[in-house]
């Protein structure tokens, strides 16, 4: 009796679990162009296969070893296995706001110039991400 | 007798109505109207202001220089490097040694053709030691060959 509770209790959770994530979610993934990239942090994270990832870092160094100064870097790779990669050194503060403004649901779209400077980074925070 | 109360209200209407008009201190105060009046005082100001001698041309080219140093440091989303080293301190002969090292170790890292966690890791280290032109330099070096594959990439996660 108490196993038929316990087995009762597990069916009706699963069912229940599409209905605790309801609402509209993103179901793109990673995509990489040659000097973009684009896609949601969380989808990545749970996709399926174990190649894709998107996402920015910010460096910054002190006077005491260098001088005043910082990096942007973001990474991204797509399903397939395809990689971009852009930095730029000595970022305008509005790069470094972005690159700092990313999160579990986020939505980046990340462009470079030709050296892979990157010029562009557009960051969405929306619960269709999550 | 209605005719007598209709006359009167009427003339009581126009007495009004004229003793109004008459007496305001504005006989129109729209917004519109007041307008001008609070305007007057600011045409004054720029009267007097442009008065005062200011060498245009000096103006003109002052704008200029801030105008072209703003575009320069806002080219491709870029500080200027040079700005950044202007503040750094000045390179004592021990921390000279420390960035002829720092840059072997990178450049070894890049040829060494694989770039795992180690290498992310020494990178990023290795790079606060460096001068600003310097490190511009070797970071645009190793993203430019992370893109065109001449470095494989084995961290776990992004190389950078």
């Amino acid at each position: 009796m108490k196993k038929l509770a316990i087995a009762m209790s597990l069916a009706a959770g699963l069912v229940l679990q599409p209905i605790a994530f309801a609402g509209t979610a993103s179901v793109y993934g990673v995509t990489v162009s040659q000097y973009g990239a684009n896609g949601p942090v969380k989808a990545a994270r749970n996709s399926a296969n174990n190649q894709e990832f998107i996402g920015c870092a910010v460096y910054g160094t002190i006077p005491a070893q260098s001088s005043y100064t910082t990096y942007v870097a973001c990474s991204a790779r797509d399903a397939s296995g395809k990689s971009f990669y852009c930095a730029t050194y000595g970022a305008a503060y509005q790069l470094v706001q972005a690159a700092l403004a990313v999160s579990e649901s986020s939505s980046i779209i990340i462009n470079a110039d030709s050296s892979y400077h990157c010029t562009y980074i557009y960051v969405a925070n929306y619960s269709m991400n999550l | 007798m209605i005719k007598v109360t209709c006359a009167a209200v009427v003339a009581l209407a126009i007495g009004g109505g004229l003793g109004w008009t008459l007496h305001s201190p504005d006989p129109i105060a729209t917004p519109l109207a007041a307008a001008p009046r609070s305007a007057a005082p600011l045409v004054a100001a720029t009267s007097v202001a442009s008065g005062t001698a200011i060498d245009a041309g000096l103006l003109r080219s002052v704008v200029r220089e801030e105008l072209a140093a703003a575009l320069a440091n806002q080219h491709d989303g870029r500080t200027s490097v040079d700005s950044a080293a202007k503040i750094a301190p000045a390179a004592s002969p021990e921390l000279v040694a420390q960035r002829q090292e720092a840059m072997r170790d990178i450049e070894s890292m890049v040829n060494g053709a694989e770039w795992g966690n180690e290498q992310r890791l020494g990178f990023q280290q290795r790079l606060a030691l460096l001068a600003p032109d310097e490190a511009q330099r070797m970071l645009q070096q190793v993203v430019t060959e992370l893109n065109q594959g001449a470095i494989r990439v084995t961290t776990d996660g992004p190389p950078l």
